[in-house]
């Protein structure tokens, strides 16, 4: 399959004046798998209708391998799409079903017949063709949906939470599986999805959009460990933000300081700044007892805190924590011994530090 | 989470269903007087009905046996019989064929539209039926009237598309029109119900795959809107079929259907033998008709996703 290049230029959706869509600018790498993510509302289903042609954009263009598409319909475009609920034609057999794109392209019925076999051997289910879509379950579903998307070789696929009717175990599964056939095939990807894990699992890039804004472009790593603004770095796995003040600087390390007395050395403060937001990972937080020694004094990253919960969640506990000026900090931690986590009575005060490299200080809001 | 339960919603409420039906038995007795009814005014007469096309008149007007099909004969081998018979087919397939054509993009808007739309739409398709089925006919006859008197003679006359007027009234086209008018809802609103029920990213996804929208109509929308096409056709045919006041006021002595032919029999020429034998032709070619439409339409493969 010949993998195209998507381009979004300044693409925007208005309904009744409200955006949906706002001036949303991204090139997607021929081959690639991009994840649209953020919360219900962001636009980042109208962006990938957009791109599928059943959205019309207000502003802005369209391009897929440099040729504008902005305007061309639908049906002419090319595209797979994937839709949340399968979108299954209940009055066709499952052969039917993966043969109606071919049909549409006016491919002859031998080479039909031969091409509808090889999608589903592709996503192996060699022996349901004559079945109907009602016979199957979830998981087949999803699987005849895709084989009849990626069947007329698309310039690009485009994936609407494609995973999210399904249980989570087949959902993993078939995250993995899904994966592993978009490189195979290489064709260019676009997926929507609000669902963090399904993001980091699959995607080569994620967008993280809000309000019908990008608000951060790139790979799982960057945006989870690097993340530009507090909505990201909450709304992907959970942190812990302090607001500080920079107390003095040397040389590339900065010294800041936060309400509770808690003192952070941070790399990267721009020069200029004075008030600065930093983040922390909880699973980057370790918790240990006191063990009746005194909590020590002016120790960067380090910090008394008071236990308000402990959940056990199997191979890790989550600790509810509150500092002194009744911030709450999260900490995961893995479990290492069988009680650990049953042991911290609650109220217990505890010493909490993290690494410097865990600090991470967050552009804008 | 909520798409996890979406999923799970379609196989638990069938369960419910399945539940609830097993444990409402006793809510059958609900069915129970509507049921008496019907068995005393309407299968008790109707059986009889059928006994009476079976049996002789005497000439002194006395209903009796011997038993004969006689009046099936009669009816099935007279000219004038015959080409009522036909009338009367013709008529109903015709306004049934014309009540589809116009009724799907009815329809299919109000399927598509939001509910102050959709609730208006009905309600003026519904209109006509507030108006006697008597009155209504005198308005058409109004309308059609043979002379340049008539008001769409005169609207298409004075816009020039003909210099002679048309001759409408008291023809078979006349009666469509009147049918047309007053069973249009019966079409409309199984059809708009139908077509509520199909997900729209069915026909989305057809556009995905490729399908121009008059593709998508022939090979998604409209197979997925048999069952309500089949109501319709079913209630349209059958009311037509039926019609009596219709074909008298708007049909004259040309376009006469089998429901005059009944009256004739009944009240002017006193022969009710065999009246009942015109008036079982009509309930068993309604019934025939509808049971074949079925079969046609809904085939043996169409199953639907729950």
């Amino acid at each position: 399959m010949n993998s195209a290049e998507v381009r979004l230029q300044a693409l925007s959706k208005h309904y009744h004046r409200v955006a949906a869509v706002d001036d949303v600018s991204l090139t997607i790498e021929p081959g690639s798998m991009v994840a649209l993510l953020g919360p219900s509302g962001c636009g980042k289903t109208t962006c990938l209708r957009m791109i599928a042609g059943l959205v019309s954009p207000s502003s802005g263009d369209i391009l897929v391998n440099s040729e504008r598409i902005t305007r061309v319909p639908v049906h002419k475009r090319n595209i797979g799409m994937l839709f949340q609920n399968y979108a299954l034609f209940p009055h066709m057999t499952v052969s039917e079903n993966i043969a109606f794109g071919l049909d549409m392209r006016g491919i002859g019925k031998a080479d039909a017949v031969k091409r509808v076999g090889h999608a589903l051997d592709l996503v192996r289910l060699a022996d349901f063709g004559g079945r109907f879509p009602s016979q199957l379950s979830g998981g087949q579903q999803q699987r005849v949906a895709l084989a009849r998307a990626l069947v007329i070789e698309p310039a690009v696929l485009l994936l609407d939470e494609p995973l999210g009717a399904l249980d989570k175990g087949l959902r993993e599964s078939m995250q993995v599986e899904l994966r592993a056939l978009q490189r195979r095939l290489g064709v260019t990807t676009v997926m929507v999805t609000h669902d963090q894990d399904e993001a980091l699992t699959m995607a080569d890039r994620i967008v993280v959009m809000r309000d019908g804004r990008l608000e951060q472009v790139g790979t799982a790593t960057e945006i989870y460990q690097r993340p530009a603004s507090k909505f990201v770095a909450t709304f992907l796995g959970a942190s812990n933000l302090f607001n500080g003040t920079v107390e003095r600087r040397n040389g590339g390390e900065t010294l800041v300081t936060t309400g509770a007395g808690l003192s952070l050395s941070v790399d990267g403060v721009a020069a200029d700044a004075r008030d600065v937001v930093v983040s922390v990972r909880p699973e980057a937080v370790v918790v240990n007892r006191l063990n009746g020694s005194s909590p020590p004094q002016n120790v960067p990253n380090t910090i008394v805190a008071e236990i308000e919960q402990v959940i056990y969640r199997g191979f890790i506990s989550h600790y509810y924590l509150k500092l002194q000026d009744g911030q709450e900090l999260i900490a995961y931690q893995q479990n290492q011994t069988r009680d650990v986590a049953a042991a911290y009575a609650q109220g217990e005060k505890v010493i909490v530090r993290w690494d410097r490299s865990s600090n991470h200080v967050i552009a804008k809001d | 989470m909520s798409s996890d339960s979406q999923a799970l919603a379609p196989a638990s409420s069938r369960l419910v269903e399945r539940i609830a039906l097993r444990l409402t038995l006793p809510a059958v007795l609900l069915a129970v007087p509507i049921l008496v009814f019907l068995a005393i005014f309407f299968f008790y007469p109707a059986i009889n009905l059928l006994f009476f096309s079976l049996l002789t008149q005497d000439a002194k007007g006395v209903v009796g046996p011997p038993h004969t099909l006689a009046h099936y004969t009669r009816f099935f081998e007279v000219d004038l019989y015959l080409r009522v018979f036909w009338n009367t087919l013709r008529i109903s397939l015709v306004t049934s064929a014309f009540a589809i054509v116009l009724g799907y993009p009815v329809a299919i808007v109000m399927s598509r539209s939001g509910p102050i739309v959709s609730r208006t739409i009905a309600l003026i398709v519904i209109a006509p039926l507030i108006v006697s089925v008597v009155v209504r006919s005198y308005g058409w006859q109004l309308i059609l009237v043979n002379s340049p008197n008539g008001l769409l003679n005169w609207a298409l006359m004075s816009i020039g598309i003909i210099s002679e007027p048309l001759a409408i009234l008291y023809s078979e086209t006349a009666v469509v029109i009147g049918s047309l008018h007053v069973f249009f809802p019966m079409m409309v609103l199984p059809l708009a119900s139908a077509l509520g029920k199909i997900d729209p990213n069915l026909e989305d996804c057809a556009r995905t795959l490729g399908a121009p929208w008059w593709k998508v109509f022939l090979r998604v929308t409209l197979p997925l809107s048999v069952p309500g096409l089949v109501a319709g056709f079913t209630l349209v045919f059958s009311l037509t079929a039926g019609s009596f006041v219709t074909p008298v006021i708007l049909g004259g002595t040309t376009a006469t259907m089998l429901g005059n032919l009944i009256e004739q029999q009944i009240f002017v020429v006193y022969d009710w033998p065999f009246g009942a034998a015109i008036a079982m032709v009509l309930v068993l070619v309604v019934f025939a008709i509808n049971t074949l439409s079925m079969r046609l339409l809904e085939g043996r493969r169409f199953r639907s996703v729950s």
